[in-house]
């Protein structure tokens, strides 16, 4: 198994800290508001906002490090998952269209996720992100060759 | 020398009476506030208002069957629709795969019916025609079925006597199966009843259990001989909920085989006729429940795939059936080569481990829970064994086999089902792994198929994680080489 390009690491965290940052300010927001007790102002918060450091700092590279891919001859294989690990095998022949997307922060970094669509019911959009944006294109074009020779 | 293609026909008058009624009640929700806003006025300008507005719908729903079109013309039907915006639709026979007949009780009683042009394309509802005579329904489908695919030419309209059967249920095998659909889904409907009549029995003081003979239930004495009674009652209602559902679904079942696969009609009320091309069939399913299992009784389904989401999904093709009848239907769609019993494989024995922890550990969660607020709620302790027997049977019954064209995937405790997928129907393939499997080193295999609802599904749960490895590598194996085959049979 192939892993991500390593810029998807700094995609990941920068993701990750947008997040952090959105939970946190209602957090602070409603620490200070309420009517003080016995916890003193800023200790949940503080608490909150170390959990989500740790978060930030760790769970990006946990999660880059659960992708994998292999391009193979007639199928793509896609592993991912941090509880639930899934291998997923897609074959080219049974794919019905492909997208290659691009958010802001992988255009920044220059990535994008190439997304197989296929006709089934549980797995009918596997995505594989972190790839180099023409990395992309360019498998996006085999893929198609496939399909094209398979309808012929 | 074709003829031209003119679209000359229209809808059986009775359509504009359908729509009409069927916006009726649209009509009647708009009724309150009419009487609302001209209550002032008195009952003449009421009357009149009512009247203009059943005379709108009933002048929208004649220009709607104005307007609307068909025609066949040598190598096309089409279609023409639409009161301001016209639309001109053109569907070739040759991408017609057969017809679907409907009759829903309100166009029984016009003695009409709905048809649906059956095409492999994208759009849902590409043709269909509301309210034509049942005769004209069997002209037009003479008409595709001579012309249509694979039909080239001006042969002679296929006879329905050509369509073997291969399927029927008589009224005692309906009642039968109707026995064995046990349903309690009534007593959901009269709760509900009860909800929404509550204040009225609130406002004239009454217990509605009381209406129903339970006095003494009603003032909090519940003796053993009035809940045996009660339970009886429900046993006996949800026996004849059974019964009547069955009978409305599966009366007059009938299954031919078509030109294109399989042709079924069915139902009491709403009669429906309609096709299952072979091309769309992307697993077959067996099921049996506990006691009619038992008693050698199967059912029989499809997954098909189809644009049209009412046409997708698992369609019944014999409800309720001796293996003996289904067998031939399986040799139709080809999925009878079924493995001998020795050849189905067993899952790891670990799995009795994964799923008691995944069952016992809730359940350790509220026995202690319970018993910290309430001591006898260790009692619930004497579940775990039975849990633990569930998961054993559930192991037992969990097989898998796989023959040089197909996975066949048995499962289920009380509701069992085998599934019977074709490697070329095979969407994608995928090994997972859970945490509890991690730790176990187990893994499951899945095979997604097209039309699938998202709960039933053929999935391989707890195999040694090396076995499901070799079993995902060797499925993808088998799937390449199945789709190849399939290419060099068809050449596009």
């Amino acid at each position: 198994m192939k892993p991500l390009d390593p810029a998807q690491l700094s995609v990941l965290r920068v993701r990750s800290a947008i997040v952090a940052l959105v939970l946190i300010v209602p957090i602070l927001l409603l620490d200070f508001a309420r009517p003080q007790g016995a916890v003193p102002a800023g200790l949940p918060s503080g608490a909150a906002a170390l959990l989500l450091a740790v978060w930030t700092a760790l769970g990006p590279r946990r999660r880059y490090r659960s992708w994998g891919f292999a391009m193979e001859e007639d199928e793509l294989h896609v592993q991912h998952g941090l509880l639930t690990r899934v291998r997923t095998i897609v074959p080219f022949g049974r794919v019905q269209h492909i997208d290659v997307q691009q958010g802001p922060i992988e255009r920044r970094y220059g990535l994008g996720t190439l997304v197989l669509h296929t006709a089934g019911t549980r797995s009918s959009a596997v995505g594989l992100p972190g790839l180099p944006f023409e990395e992309a294109g360019r498998m996006r074009d085999i893929i198609r060759a496939k399909i094209r020779q398979d309808l012929l | 020398m074709s003829e031209p293609l003119v679209a000359d026909r229209r809808l059986h008058p009775a359509s504009f009476g359908i729509r009409f009624i069927k916006n009726v009640p649209e009509f009647v929700v708009g009724f309150p506030a009419i009487v609302g806003f001209s209550s002032d006025a008195g009952a003449p300008l009421i009357i009149l208002l009512i009247c203009l507005g059943a005379a709108a719908a009933l002048g929208a729903a004649w220009l709607s069957w104005r307007r609307f079109r068909y025609g066949v013309g040598d190598r096309d039907i089409v279609i023409e629709s639409g009161v301001f915006q016209r639309q001109r639709r053109i569907i070739p026979f040759d991408r017609i795969q057969d017809i679907d007949i409907e009759q829903r009780l309100l166009a029984r009683l016009f003695g009409v019916v709905t048809v649906r042009v059956e095409t492999g394309g994208a759009g849902k509802d590409e043709g269909r025609l509301e309210a034509v005579a049942l005769a004209e329904a069997h002209r037009l489908r003479d008409i595709i079925r001579s012309r249509g695919r694979g039909n080239p030419g001006e042969s002679a309209p296929a006879a329905a006597a050509d369509e073997p059967l291969l399927f029927a249920m008589t009224l005692p095998r309906l009642l039968l199966a109707g026995l064995f659909n046990f349903s309690l889904i009534f007593l959901a409907a009269i709760g509900v009843a009860f909800q929404n009549l509550q204040p009225l029995f609130d406002a004239r003081d009454i217990d509605p259990l009381e209406l129903l003979g339970f006095a003494g239930a009603a003032a909090g004495q519940v003796t053993i001989a009035g809940s045996l009674v009660l339970l009886a009652l429900l046993l006996l209602l949800g026996v004849i909920s059974g019964i009547v559902r069955t009978v409305l679904a599966d009366y007059g079942f009938r299954l031919w085989r078509s030109r294109s696969g399989l042709r079924r009609a069915r139902g009491l009320l709403t009669r429906s006729e309609i096709v299952i091309p072979l091309a769309r069939i992307q697993l077959a399913l067996l099921r049996s429940g506990p006691v009619s299992r038992l008693l050698g009784w199967l059912s029989l389904h499809y997954q098909t795939l189809s644009a049209d989401a009412a046409a997708s999904g698992h369609q019944s093709v014999a409800p309720f059936a001796r293996m003996a009848e289904i067998m031939p239907i399986l040799a139709e769609t080809g999925h009878s080569d079924l493995p001998p019993p020795e050849a189905y494989v067993q899952v790891s024995r670990l799995s009795v481990a994964r799923r008691s922890l995944r069952y016992l550990l809730p359940l350790a969660a509220a026995t202690i829970a319970l018993a910290i607020a309430f001591r006898p709620g260790f009692l619930l302790l004497a579940l775990f064994p039975l849990l633990v027997g569930v998961a054993v049977l559930q192991w037992k019954r969990h097989r898998y086999a796989i023959s040089d064209r197909m996975l066949f995937v048995s499962q289920g405790l009380l509701d069992r089902r085998l599934w019977i997928v074709p490697f070329d129907r095979a969407q994608t393939i995928s090994v997972s792994r859970t945490l509890f499997q991690r730790v176990l080193g187990l893994a499951s295999v899945t095979v997604d198929t097209a039309g699938a609802g998202m709960l039933h599904h053929p999935v391989i749960v707890d195999l040694d994680a090396s076995a499901a490895e070799s079993l995902g590598a060797l499925l993808l194996e088998r799937h390449k080489a199945a789709r190849l085959t399939l290419r060099h049979r068809h050449p596009a």
